[in-house]
């Protein structure tokens, strides 16, 4: 709980950003979004990390989209990117 | 049964490679295809995969590693990304039909620059003089599945980078085997089989795409579904996904996966060297029998692990079928690739192609020589 999703532009590229954040000590993994409509996926990480992490991913290249966050009672919220 | 027909297809493949298969049958899904276990499972393999060739042949991105059913179905989508009909290609006297056919397909206008084997020097010039009369693709076919004469790929990249010519090199027989460079060599894409010296089994091929096309120029050769931007209508711009419509075969990705990680543990360096060594065993006993002309380079470091030979007084057909009724798979004939025929003068009668993997051995090559002794 308390994660956060950072919405990339395909699997591939949310696993290399997955490998690209744990090796910077940001724990992360690839994951289908939880948001519906549109079969994507995203960086799962700490929320804690994530304002960190969409700034290493943009200094890579790798164009964060949108940014959701899973609350404590299992909500999602989308954040401002 | 000796197997000598890796050219065609490395028969026998490391026991890692069944049990990645058979594994990847039983718990793994599609990638792309949702966010259970069995698919994310399914997406970590293919990444894997894609990350260890991407260690392999020194490209920086694993994404620039695009799946395929072979080499043939790779150079398919490289040529008709990049080659329009009526346009000028110039390709080596050395290409298969998976080269010649699809370039014909487009009606591309084939420029051959032809060289005798072994003469890379000459091969070399020969693209020179092609090139500098203008083109708007090269391709090249690294080792010959014929001759296994070793083509100049430094060289010629180095003449279509001078020019701005893409380049497209076909790999079938050196992947796994000969230093792969396509960043170094700026090859538009780089295309492989996974079932010859990557070990995998049939039915995979990696394609390589280099910088050079830009990944919004290239035309796709099959659209569907790619797991990524359902709602757009036209296939996304990046890679891999542009060029992976439909379901990955995932027992053939992990038995690739399973086959790279083999060549990697024994090193490319090294199965070079045993091929080599074998080769130049079997030119050695082989140019002993006053009734074969083989087809060996000189020097040994020009030829990789294929070695073609004449009975002369037997055509070449009769020749396998002799062998196969004495436990040898050999493949006689034009290999598929007649311009490598015509281009070395066998084109009438083809010749008797025998090739090595890993697991040939010493014993294999002094026995197919003895064999061809009592012919």
């Amino acid at each position: 709980m308390n994660d956060a999703y950072i919405g990339l532009r395909s699997l591939t590229y949310a696993q290399r950003a997955a490998r690209f954040l744990s090796g910077l000590g940001m724990p992360a993994s690839a994951a289908r979004a939880p948001w519906s409509g549109t079969c994507a996926y995203a960086v799962r990480l700490r929320r804690g990390d994530l304002e960190k992490a969409v700034e290493r991913l943009r200094g890579a290249d790798f164009l964060p989209g949108r940014i959701w966050l899973r609350e404590g009672d299992g909500s999602l919220r989308e954040a401002a990117p | 049964m000796i197997y000598l027909d890796n050219a065609a297809t490395t028969l026998q493949k490391p026991a890692s490679v069944y049990r990645a298969v058979e594994r990847a049958m039983l718990t793994l899904a599609s990638p792309g295809r949702g966010g259970y276990p069995a698919a994310m499972a399914a997406a970590e393999e293919a990444y894997r995969c894609r990350e260890t060739a991407a260690a392999l042949f020194g490209l920086s991105e694993p994404e620039r590693v695009v799946f395929c059913q072979n080499a043939t179905h790779g150079l398919n989508i490289a040529i008709k990304a990049l080659a329009r009909p009526g346009e000028r290609v110039v390709i080596s006297g050395y290409e298969h039909n998976a080269v010649l056919r699809p370039l014909r397909a487009l009606e591309a206008r084939i420029r051959v620059a032809a060289a005798p084997p072994f003469k890379p020097a000459a091969a070399a010039e020969a693209y020179h003089r092609e090139l500098k009369q203008g083109a708007a693709l090269a391709v090249v076919n690294h080792v010959s599945n014929v001759f296994g004469c070793i083509q100049p790929v430094e060289e010629i990249a180095a003449l279509c980078g001078e020019r701005g010519i893409p380049l497209i090199v076909d790999a079938s027989q050196s992947a796994g085997v000969l230093p792969l460079r396509p960043e170094e060599w700026n090859a538009a894409f780089v295309a492989m089989p996974g079932h010859k010296g990557l070990y995998g089994p049939q039915g995979t091929g990696l394609l390589l795409v280099g910088r050079q096309p830009g990944d919004r120029r290239i035309r796709t050769l099959m659209e569907g579904g790619s797991g990524s931007s359902p709602r757009e209508p036209d296939m996304p711009d990046w890679l891999p996904d542009r060029l992976e419509a439909g379901t990955h075969n995932m027992p053939g990705i992990a038995g690739l996966r399973a086959g790279l990680e083999f060549v990697k543990r024994l090193g490319p360096e090294a199965i070079l060297a045993h091929e080599e060594k074998l080769v130049h065993l079997a030119a050695e006993l082989l140019g002993e029998n006053p009734r074969l002309r083989v087809f060996a380079a000189a020097e040994p470091f020009r030829q990789g692990g294929v070695l073609s030979f004449q009975v002369k007084d037997m055509d070449c057909e009769t020749a396998a079928e002799r062998l196969a009724e004495r436990g040898f798979s050999l493949r006689a004939g034009l290999h598929c690739a007649p311009l490598a025929h015509d281009t070395a003068g066998t084109g009438k009668e083809g010749t008797v192609r025998l090739s090595v993997s890993a697991f040939s051995r010493e014993s294999h090559v002094r026995r197919l020589a003895k064999a061809l002794e009592n012919l």
